[in-house]
């Protein structure tokens, strides 16, 4: 009886050791969860869809080269992604559930700032690393040195910068009164700020024309614009609307010098939605590289890697791409670094300190003032019909 | 005094839509007391079928028909589905009709997703004026809508139809007894209702882009501009429904556009406390 009792125990044990000395012999292998919490659907969408296209594709062409090797095992990456609907109350919803419930420490977006700036209450506390080009968190000092919350990662260039191009442009047409349209919400005034600072630094007076969220037809605010006799127009966001603010300033005869926006399709220009070319010069700033435009070999040749990955992302807002894309990769390569997939600290510090050679140039956070990424961006400027690059180079050493 | 009169225009056209919508809250209250909340979702699905009518078709003429026609028997559907049970105890009528918001927008979503669709105007420029800038759509819009609201008018002063719509608003007792098919007449303002809000979700789509939340901007406007207007009373509804548009599209030129909102239910509240049943006519009841 004991004999037996004893070999019971032997095959037992054999059993379980066996698949451990197989996975000794083969390495081992572990899984991260990456997270995503995205405008899949709703106004933002155009927005929400190239983001996490990115962090997607990032995600399978590390697992397809086998994953990321962090202190003796070999992690894959695992997407639950989430749809906020473009709504606040969804996207907080969704970061609970994303957080709390499936415990994952690493999450991208929601990448409009008037979303995140409700979400990160829920990551702060959980200590997760948040990837998001919200400008909310640069206008609300969450990524200052001296803000707590070391682990939210900016993944856009200052918008100060950004401004400063969106100006230099006006500017080139020898504007000298902009009208800036948006929704009334903390998007836009994240971005007001730097844009009046900017302006003012250029000589061009900024007015500021805030509109309800949700507004589809632009003529009052249009026709407001006219009448304090500006000769420039900028256009925020949404990008998806902006066929119908240029259709109204068309329409409403609008005597303006140019048209400027952010992230805005050229071909919006080129056949708008009054089916003929506009009647002034367009341009769209871009704080990223162009995928309709690239400007680069590289740029192109990933262009094309995205669109075989998935064909929704098209149009000039799939340069979103590029909040997430690039960052995913620089995560793993920080987690390889820091030597570690669970202490978020850690590799925190690893991504703020480093240089990353992207798709998008070198991405790194080398702005004293604010965890502000710097990387590649773009001018797409529209004139007679013609469509023209112009890139402007990340300052990471 | 053009940039004045140009903000003028720019409301009236958001009015008109406004206008549709009132008269369809205002004529389904008259005859049911029912505060029919999901009009504004009605509009959004007005503005889909006419969408898909100008994909298949080209014809924003046959979105138009088709966006009315539709919405009609989608009015009869809710009625002989859901309403006529509720004719009884009008409250429950009201919180059926949010309970709908959210069904009509879950289907809007599932259908179109959240994505904004838009069509090619039908008609695009404009007219100067001596400075003053008529847009063609808003023109036609502006046309559509008066002319339906014309006609809606005519039928209920001018045909027995209409005579027995405002003996049931009157007495809804006596018109029964006088061989008024009460029920039916009911439910034909549901469909009639219904068919407005349909024409009204063409004039959005024709003005600019269309999700499944573009009710919600309407219902709320709709319902104020009907209450001003006094709940049941039709002109009542599609004066101040004009007058709601011209007043947001001066707020928006003159005030601070971001407070848009605020400075037109404020203006809302002030009627509503000067004279608290509107400022149409025997409004504390149904007046057609």
């Amino acid at each position: 009886m004991n004999h037996k009792r004893i070999l019971l125990k032997a095959i037992a044990v054999a059993a379980l050791a066996l698949p451990m000395a197989s996975a000794t012999a083969q390495g081992r292998t572990g899984v991260v969860k990456i997270g995503i919490n995205e405008m899949l659907s709703g106004m933002f969408v155009t927005v929400g869809v190239p983001a996490s296209a990115g962090v997607r594709l990032a995600v399978k062409e590390i697992n397809d080269k086998g994953g990321v090797s962090v202190g003796g095992t070999t992690y894959k990456f695992e997407i639950t992604e989430a749809d906020n609907k473009s709504s606040t109350a969804d996207a907080v919803a969704a970061m609970n559930k994303l957080v709390n419930d499936d415990k994952i420490k690493f999450v991208f977006g929601p990448t409009v700032g008037a979303l995140a700036s409700q979400s990160q209450e829920v990551v702060i506390p959980a200590k997760v690393i948040n990837f998001s080009a919200a400008t909310t968190w640069q206008s609300g000092g969450m990524l200052a040195p001296s803000s707590k919350a070391t682990l939210l990662m900016g993944t856009q260039m200052a918008v100060s910068a950004i401004s400063t191009i969106d100006i230099g442009a006006m500017k080139e047409y020898g504007v000298k009164k902009v009208a800036f349209i948006s929704p009334d919400d903390e998007t836009t005034k994240a971005n007001m700020v730097p844009f009046e600072t900017a302006a003012k630094a250029a000589g061009i007076e900024a007015i500021f024309i805030l509109h309800p969220p949700k507004t589809t037809d632009y003529s009052s605010f249009v026709t407001r614009a006219g009448g304090e006799k500006v000769d420039g127009i900028y256009f925020l966001y949404p990008q998806a609307n902006a066929p119908d603010i240029l259709r109204a300033i068309v329409e409403l005869k609008i005597p303006i010098k140019v048209f400027g926006g952010r992230a805005l399709d050229p071909q919006f220009a080129v056949k708008t939605a009054i089916g003929r070319p506009l009647p002034f010069p367009f341009y769209s700033t871009l704080n990223t590289p162009s995928i309709d435009y690239p400007g680069n070999a590289q740029v192109k040749a990933f262009a094309e890697r995205l669109r075989a990955f998935d064909p929704k992302v098209v149009g000039s807002t799939a340069n979103f791409v590029f909040f997430s894309y690039d960052f995913m990769h620089m995560l793993a390569e920080a987690m390889k670094i820091a030597g570690t997939v669970e202490d978020t600290e850690r590799i925190g510090k690893v991504l703020t300190s480093m240089t990353y050679s992207g798709v998008a140039g070198k991405i790194c956070y080398n702005n004293p003032a604010m965890r502000t990424a710097s990387l590649d961006g773009g001018l797409i400027y529209v004139r007679d019909g013609k469509i023209e690059g112009k890139t402007f180079p990340s300052s990471c050493k | 005094m053009i940039l004045f009169l140009q903000h003028a225009l720019n409301g009236i056209s958001l009015g008109a839509v406004y206008a549709l919508i009132a008269v369809g809250i205002t004529l389904v209250y008259g005859l049911s007391r029912i505060i029919h909340f999901a009009v504004g979702e009605l509009v959004m699905l007005g503005a889909y079928v006419a969408w898909e009518t100008w994909r298949l078709t080209g014809s924003h003429t046959v979105g138009l028909a088709a966006a009315a026609a539709v919405l009609a028997v989608i009015g009869m559907i809710t009625e002989r589905g859901i309403f006529r049970f509720t004719l009884r105890e009008p409250l429950t009528g009201f919180i059926v009709s949010l309970g709908l918001i959210m069904i009509l927008q879950g289907i809007g979503i599932e259908i179109w997703s959240a994505d904004p669709r838009r069509a090619d105007p039908p008609l695009a420029g404009s007219w100067d004026v001596s400075g003053l800038i008529f847009r063609k759509q808003v023109a036609i819009n502006i046309g559509v809508s008066l002319l339906v609201l014309l006609a809606a008018y005519a039928v209920l002063m001018k045909t027995r139809y209409g005579k027995a719509v405002r003996a049931v608003a009157d007495d809804p007792s006596a018109a029964a007894l006088m061989g008024v098919p009460v029920r039916f007449i009911i439910m034909t303002t549901f469909i009639v209702g219904a068919a407005l809000a349909g024409v009204g979700g063409w004039v959005v789509l024709t003005n600019g882009s269309i999700s499944p939340f573009v009710g919600e901007a309407y219902l709320l406007r709709g319902f104020a501009v009907a209450l001003i207007g006094g709940l049941g009373n039709v002109q009542g509804a599609a004066v101040a429904g004009v007058g709601m548009g011209v007043a947001e599209s001066l707020a928006a030129g003159y005030g601070s556009p971001g407070w848009n909102d605020a400075y037109v239910f404020g203006i809302v509240i002030l009627i509503l406390l000067w004279r608290p049943t509107g400022l149409g006519r025997g409004s504390s009841g149904a007046h057609l």
